[in-house]
């Protein structure tokens, strides 16, 4: 799965979390951008991408992450590992 | 596979378009309650829970009714975080038809705010709390292997919860629910940790057991979430990261699951859990069907993998009805065979005089199941449907959304658990008048007299998007064509049997024409369902052989074969077909099948009719689509 599908997948679970159907993503998003994104969101956000991807992501490298395109390269990276 | 039926939900349909029909209640006028019901009755993942609960939200604030959703006001206390468990708990709380208002304490005051008068919780003046605490919010774990203190801890823990059991039923006048505790899957010793104090398992054994002999009273119920964990497994259920991040008590996937068990027993306590399971027959309580199959033909009884799933769903109906659940029969069947399966098939568990009301006919089973309440005097919100086929189910869900009707799986060995994950008759209390409830409507298996027809069934057929498909009989379906012509008995009008030989012949044979039907819908395919056989003398054809699987019945697929029929007939400059019935102990179900197709009488011999339709007639047909005969394509 390349960016642009993890990006497609990833605009679906943002949809459905913040509950707006017109959000756009990329990489410089983050939760200062996106109104509702609290740290509760952020857990909501975590699980809804484990669930989707079928991966699973610890502690630390969710407080790794700084802005959504790490985000997208973490997942780019287990689905990668996953599919080796 | 049995992880994915509880943490999916899978007894409930899932959301065909989840956004599109939240975007319809957005917009929807009048009272949503019903509406916003429907919607939560689907299978909802954590994510779609808390999208339905903002938007139950919003058109609350909006000043939206919600009518007809009963209101309930529910605090929730724990040592976990509950911000996702609470908007899981507002959807799913619609599914069982209340309107929640969740009423929480801030996180770590759970014990404080059950023990002071002026709390928010307690000045809330909630129908009921729910204390959801696990292990790590007790003091169980700090024995250090010590048994005396172990045993101390325990003491003190259940003392713990007694105390704010007090407080909120004292000060706040709530209904309290308790929580029995999952064990962790981090064992101390090993296998002797359950007879060890000072593990955990032996705290939380020890924890659980008193809660059931000390705690329980007529102010509290309990939340058997041990039991829970247990049926998903611990290892699926305690998510170690999930509550160093984030303090959730179990892993949110099984949100859905657990809400749905809180609302059960909300449920329950309002005395809204059903009381009547409903019964198909065919390849639901045996495998096979009786009016084709024969008493010795169908599946049931011990020795065989299949016979002994369709046991396991008569077993659990009958321990259901010795606990009190009235049960009654829906069938598309001849009343006489359908009951001869209960008089004398000696592998049946389930007997006629189980059965309240026995409704085997060829009406539509929404029709029926409205029969079977008005008969029983019983709500059609304490009906639940039992039945293999998707189509059937939807049928049923579409005109009585009341009715609960559980998907189920395609192996028959996972119908009972099925049934039984879905909780749809949670009970609080066990009395002897639920008990003798059954016996009070021992059955007779009576027969309940139709009302008028419950809803337009064209609408729906409308909505299964069937398909098709026509073909002479061809050499790779001829088995499958054999098979029908030898095993139908019920829908088929000649009761003519022919050797596979015979078969063979016919795919070629001049002055005869055959024809083979499948049909797929959106639940699939259901294969090949009709054969036709016609031979002809000077310019009519003698319909030789109509048959077609009950499976399909009721959805007009006569119509449409016999459209064909006359297509192909007049292409071959036949002026007329010819039709006979010839009674069978068996085939009274189309006993007016050509009369009712437009057919005049004529002569017929003996017992048998004879009818006959000009080929010019115009057939009326359902909405359905031709599939592109291979033939057609080729020649194109």
């Amino acid at each position: 799965m390349d960016r642009s599908a993890i990006y497609e997948k990833l605009t679906e679970l943002f949809r459905d979390i913040f509950d707006d159907d017109d959000i756009v993503i990329g990489d410089d998003t983050t939760a200062a951008d996106v109104e509702g994104w609290d740290s509760l969101t952020n857990i909501r956000l975590i699980l809804a991408v484990e669930t989707a991807f079928g991966i699973r992501l610890s502690a630390a490298q969710v407080s790794a992450l700084a802005q959504l395109g790490d985000l997208v390269s973490v997942i780019e990276r287990k689905l990668n590992q996953a599919a080796a | 596979m049995s992880r994915g039926l509880f943490r999916d939900l899978q007894w409930l349909p899932r959301p065909a378009d989840f956004r599109a029909e939240c975007e319809a209640l957005r917009t929807a006028e009048g009272d949503c309650g019903d509406a916003i019901k429907a919607l939560a009755a689907h299978a909802l993942d954590d994510v779609q829970l808390n999208r339905l609960a903002k938007l139950i939200a919003r058109m609350q604030a909006d000043g939206r009714s919600t009518r007809p959703l009963i209101p309930f006001r529910l605090g929730v206390i724990g040592n976990g975080t509950l911000d996702l468990v609470v908007p899981a708990l507002v959807a799913t709380a619609a599914r069982h038809g209340f309107l929640l208002e969740c009423v929480t304490s801030e996180f770590g005051q759970a014990a404080q705010d059950a023990l002071s008068p002026g709390s928010g919780i307690n000045r809330a003046r909630c129908d009921a709390v729910l204390v959801a605490i696990d292990h790590r919010g007790l003091p169980l774990g700090a024995s250090s292997g010590d048994p005396a203190l172990a045993q101390d801890l325990v003491a003190e823990s259940l003392d713990i919860i007694r105390r704010m059991q007090a407080g909120l039923r004292d000060h706040g006048g709530a209904h309290v629910i308790l929580q029995t505790l999952a064990t962790v899957p981090e064992p101390l010793f090993g296998s002797i940790d359950r007879a060890t104090p000072g593990s955990l398992r032996h705290a939380v054994d020890a924890y659980n057991q008193g809660l059931w002999d000390a705690l329980r009273d007529a102010s509290s119920s309990v939340l058997d979430v041990a039991a829970l964990a247990e049926t998903v497994g611990l290892a699926e259920w305690h998510s170690p990261t999930q509550w160093n991040m984030a303090k959730l008590p179990f892993a949110a996937a099984y949100l859905p699951l657990y809400a749905d068990h809180v609302c059960r027993l909300l449920g329950s306590l309002r005395g809204r859990s059903r009381r009547a399971l409903i019964l198909d027959l065919d390849n639901t309580l045996w495998g096979g069907v009786i009016g084709d199959d024969g008493l010795d033909g169908i599946v049931v009884g011990q020795g065989d993998g299949t016979g002994e799933a369709y046991l396991s769903v008569q077993q659990l109906a009958l321990s259901l009805r010795a606990r009190g659940v009235v049960l009654a029969v829906s069938s598309k069947n001849d009343d006489a065979v359908a009951r001869q399966v209960f008089r004398e098939h000696p592998d049946m568990l389930l007997r006629e005089d189980h059965i309240a009301v026995f409704q085997a006919n060829w009406n539509d089973k929404a029709t029926n199941i409205k029969a079977i309440a008005d008969e029983l005097s019983l709500g059609l919100d304490a009906m639940v449907f039992l039945d293999d086929n998707p189509v059937e189910r939807a049928l049923v869900r579409r005109f009585l959304p009341q009715v609960a009707v559980p998907e189920l799986p395609e192996d028959p060995a996972l119908y009972a658990r099925t049934l039984a994950a879905a909780g749809y008759f949670e009970a609080v209390v066990v009395s002897e008048e639920d008990r003798a409830r059954a016996d009070f409507y021992q059955g007779n298996a009576r027969r309940a007299a139709l009302g008028k027809a419950v809803g337009d069934v064209g609408d729906y057929l409308a909505a299964l998007d069937m398909e098709i498909d026509f073909r002479p009989f061809d050499r790779i379906n001829r088995a499958r064509i054999y098979q029908l012509i030898n095993k139908s008995n019920q829908f088929n009008l000649t009761t003519r049997r022919y050797t596979e030989s015979e078969v063979e012949a016919l795919e070629q044979q001049d002055g005869v024409f055959t024809l083979q039907v499948r049909l797929s819908d959106r639940f699939g395919d259901n294969g090949m369902i009709s054969v036709v056989i016609c031979r002809q003398v000077e310019r009519s054809w003698i319909i030789d052989s109509w048959l077609m699987s009950c499976r399909v019945l009721g959805r007009g697929v006569e119509r449409m074969v016999l459209r064909h029929l006359i297509e192909q007939a007049r292409s071959r400059r036949i002026a007329t077909l010819i039709g006979d019935y010839i009674p069978t102990p068996r085939n009274a179900l189309v006993r007016d099948h050509y009369p009712e197709l437009g057919f005049s009488p004529a002569d017929g011999e003996g017992e048998a009719t004879r009818w006959t339709l000009a080929t010019t007639a115009e057939i009326t047909v359902p909405p359905m689509r031709i599939a592109a005969s291979p033939d057609a394509v080729a020649a194109a």
